[in-house]
């Protein structure tokens, strides 16, 4: 019982972190009307920026501006290549900009792995994850660390921030004008493109807050680690429903939650195939997702 | 003949099937990347029965193709008519599974492989020509095999559930059994490619079969031309090729220029470098030159 | 501005939708401060003129002149902002968001006065103050429409194209529908209506045109177009 109840404890922070990444996800597809794939890998990417930062400045903060920095721009520079593809629509499905996605992230996941720490793994400096610290809480076997808290908090408060944005700004209303019916919105003049490019901003922010979440949360990462987070990431949106950003909430934080029980439980690795069957599982028997698809 | 030479003639005759595997679920609007999954399962099933049991390479052949099709056919069960990306994950949570039980089985050789598949034919240059003829055997009936079913009227079938859903509802078309035969038919592919892979390249490990296949695969597919058979057949020995060309430092690089064609080609010429249109005027001025005769 | 003066222009105007012809060379005065009503069967391409002149549709050949500006070819939203705004037909809102965001969409492109515009909106129609919390999808089909048309209001537009307003609603919604027309109208707004059923909107309307598979095959006053042997066989079913 004590076991379940650490492991809740520690799957609230894994699970915030894909709520993060689910959310950013949805408003992509939602707003900008792409399926990209590769967003976790622009994130991962941003981990790097900021690994590479630090460890050259020595600076923990100039690394995490870093972050976010890089993910904003390589979210904004690469909002062209979609829109264009986009602009074809019609004669190019949506289909196109989730392998325009995959595109992109082949070419991102290879740089990594060739040209920053020779390929190998990077590891975040303690001064970042906070494990040189002895946990803010510990009783039993339940541990509660100073960077869990600032990842849930985080969280919290990002998420709150993004759904202010969409239900109490005009950007957020012409959001989510466009996610109910693109043509409709373009009928009653919002601008899609403009519109859409406001979203690859502020999902790119969104994904560069992640990054450095995801470093102080798992304290290393590696060039695979971003399609691996890929896969996640499109699957707790299916399984939640395409485009359902309650849903990707929901389903992102059980799947926290609920790889981190099976950690508990199952000896290594094979926690991620207890994972993956039970995603399978989910897809297979409800494959338009479990509360209904808003595309 | 020299390793290099083999390797290119094999691998791309892999790539070509397993391009080909995608193309056909996409006939439907389904990106299924099942067969890549099917691939490893197969090819791992090729290499215990060659390995542990001695079994003949014809029958390993024949049993890794049906495996493939059988699993193919229980998922078609379920999303045989899913939504495009439903149907994307699927395909890569297979594929990560299949991973992560082959990496903690000690029996299937955990993260680093089974080595020593035995050759077919003893002598090494007679193996490699024959293994060569198999799987050009395979490129050959199966490229005939879906040229067929394009001009059948199951072929058409396909291409109005693409076109529009509607239409093909209202018109009797059942959209179900349609996609659940293409799964299967790509599955069963990626089931052969598997065999055919363990025995060309005589060892196989997880690493192998990762989302690297799809991200080739896929580049092939849209980069040949997503709406033509063709595609792949000129578009693989080409992407697979010039790498070989390309200075050594440059080599290590090529999934990088991949996903630069990737993108190139879906931003100038989304239908890809070989279209249905031009198919077309290839065929009339090859009847032209005939007719008169 | 006098009276007469002409406020939107279409010369020779032809739109293809992937080769099939939707408008064939359309010529098309309106002047300012008139009603005029878009008269034709499905598919004779009222949606489409509707959705060219507010530039979501990019024609082939032709000119639109809005206040003498070529405004072919310009951006929705430009458009939009210098004062000309539809109501789409069918669907019309935007049923997942609540009326007041509904109508604060309307205000995206032209900011200005928005509590001033409100409170007008809200005295023509006073049905809405009262739901300005529901979410849309759950107004009646009446409503719906109203506020559709009200949302237009809240752009502050020169011209209303409203796109087919009594499709799916009950006569006696409809007739209410028309009144509210009529009352814009006459407040001064310029508005081109599109309408099947002709008679109710030549009743309201100075003036028509009736369209057939693009082409306008008839331009009058109403009383002229109600008279019309031609007209009357086609559409009032007489
Ligand atoms: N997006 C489109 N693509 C192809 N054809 C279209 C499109 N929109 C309208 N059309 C065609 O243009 C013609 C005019 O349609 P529309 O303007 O909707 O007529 P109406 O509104 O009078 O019913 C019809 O033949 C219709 O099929
Ligand atoms: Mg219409």
């Amino acid at each position: 019982m004590e076991v379940l109840a650490a492991q809740i404890v520690n799957g609230l922070s894994l699970g915030s972190v894909y709520v993060l990444l689910v959310t950013a996800f949805n408003l992509l597809l939602l707003v900008a009307m792409i399926i990209h794939y590769s967003f976790p890998v622009i994130v991962v990417f941003s981990m790097y920026i900021s690994w590479f930062v630090m460890n050259l400045s020595g600076s923990i903060w100039l690394g995490i501006f870093s972050a976010v920095l890089s993910a904003v721009i390589l979210n904004v520079i690469t909002a062209p290549i979609f829109q264009h593809i986009m602009k074809k629509r019609g004669e190019v499905d949506i289909n196109a900009t989730m392998v325009a996605s995959m595109g992109m992230g082949m070419i991102i996941t290879d740089i990594l792995s060739h040209v920053f720490n020779q390929g190998f793994p990077i590891a975040f400096p303690d001064k970042l994850t906070g494990n040189d610290k002895a946990p803010l809480i510990k009783a039993g076997l339940i541990t509660v660390s100073q960077g869990q808290i600032i990842i849930l908090l985080s969280s919290v408060i990002f998420v709150i921030i993004l759904f202010w944005l969409l239900f109490k700004t005009r950007t957020g209303r012409a959001f989510r004008a466009i996610a109910e019916d693109p043509h409709e919105a373009k009928l009653v003049g919002i601008p899609l493109m403009k519109t859409g490019f406001k979203s690859y901003a502020i999902t790119g922010l969104l994904g560069g807050v992640t990054s450095v979440l995801m470093a102080v949360l798992l304290g290393s990462a590696s060039a695979g680690l971003g399609d691996n987070l890929g896969h996640k990431v499109l699957a707790v949106s299916i399984i939640a429903g395409l485009g359902n950003l309650t849903g990707g909430l929901v389903v992102g934080l059980l799947l926290g939650i609920f790889e981190a029980i099976i950690q508990g439980y199952f000896a290594g690795s094979w926690s991620n195939t207890v994972s993956f069957l039970v995603m399978l599982v989910i897809v297979l028997a409800k494959p338009k997702g479990l509360f209904g698809s808003n595309i | 003949m020299s390793l290099t030479l083999f390797y290119y003639l094999s691998i791309t005759a892999i790539y070509i099937l397993m391009s080909w595997a995608l193309y056909l679920p996409y006939r439907v609007g389904q990106l299924h990347f099942m067969s890549v999954a099917n691939m490893a399962i197969s090819a791992y099933f090729a290499a215990i029965m060659a390995v542990n049991f001695s079994l003949p390479f014809g029958i390993v052949l024949i049993a890794g193709t049906i495996i493939g099709g059988i699993i193919g056919y229980i998922v078609s069960i379920a999303i045989g008519d899913a939504p495009c990306f439903s149907v994307v994950i699927v395909g890569f949570t297979f594929i990560y599974l299949i991973n992560t039980i082959v990496e903690n089985m000690e029996y299937l050789g955990g993260s680093m492989g089974i080595f020593n598949i035995p050759k077919v034919l003893k002598h090494s240059d007679s193996n490699r020509a024959f293994l060569l003829i198999i799987i050009y055997i395979l490129v050959l009936f199966t490229g005939i095999l879906i040229n067929r079913f394009e001009k059948s009227k199951y072929g058409r079938a396909a291409f109005t559930i693409n076109a529009n859903k509607n239409i093909a509802l209202s018109s009797g078309i059942n959209i179900k059994k349609m996609g659940m035969l293409l799964q299967t038919w790509s599955s069963s592919i990626g089931g052969m490619c598997g065999v055919m892979y363990a025995f060309i390249m005589r060892s196989i490990s997880p690493d192998n079969f990762t989302f690297n296949i799809v991200g080739v695969c896929v580049t092939m597919l849209f980069v040949g031309g997503i709406n033509t058979m063709w595609g792949p057949l000129i578009a693989a020995p080409l992407l697979w090729g010039f790498p070989l060309i390309l200075p050594e430092k440059l080599q290590s690089w090529k999934i990088v220029l991949y996903g630069i064609f990737l993108i190139l080609i879906l931003l100038i010429k989304p239908e890809g470098l070989i279209t249905r249109e031009w198919i077309k005027k290839i065929k009339n001025k090859y009847k032209r030159v005939i007719e008169p005769l | 501005m006098e009276k007469n003066e002409s406020i939107l222009k279409i010369r020779n105007l032809s739109l293809y939708h992937n080769k099939i012809k939707a408008l064939d060379n359309i010529n098309l005065e309106v002047k300012k401060g008139e009603l005029l009503v878009l008269v034709g069967a499905n598919g004779a391409g009222k949606t489409s003129l509707m959705e060219t002149i507010l530039g979501s549709n990019v024609p082939q050949h032709g000119e639109i002149l809005f206040k003498e500006n070529e405004i072919k070819g310009k951006s929705v939203d430009y458009i939009v902002r210098n004062g000309i705004y539809l109501v789409p037909e069918d669907k019309g809102v935007f049923s997942s968001m609540t009326v007041l965001d509904n109508l604060l969409l309307g205000a995206h492109n032209n900011r200005k006065d928005v509590p001033l515009k409100l409170e007008t909106v809200y005295d023509f129609f006073p049905v809405l103050f009262d739901r300005q919390k529901q979410i849309a999808g759950t107004l009646s089909g009446g409503e719906r429409r109203m506020l559709a048309i009200a949302r237009a209001l809240m752009s502050s537009p020169e011209i209303i194209l409203i796109d087919e307003p009594s499709i799916g609603l009950a006569p006696i919604i409809v007739n209410n529908i028309f009144e509210i027309i009529k009352k814009l109208n006459n407040e001064g707004y310029t508005i081109i209506l599109s309408e099947q059923n002709i008679y109710k909107a030549l009743k309201i309307a100075q003036r028509g045109c009736v369209l057939e598979t693009g082409k306008i095959v008839k331009y009058g006053c109403s009383k002229e177009l109600l008279n019309d042997e031609a007209v009357k066989n086609a559409y009032l079913g007489v």
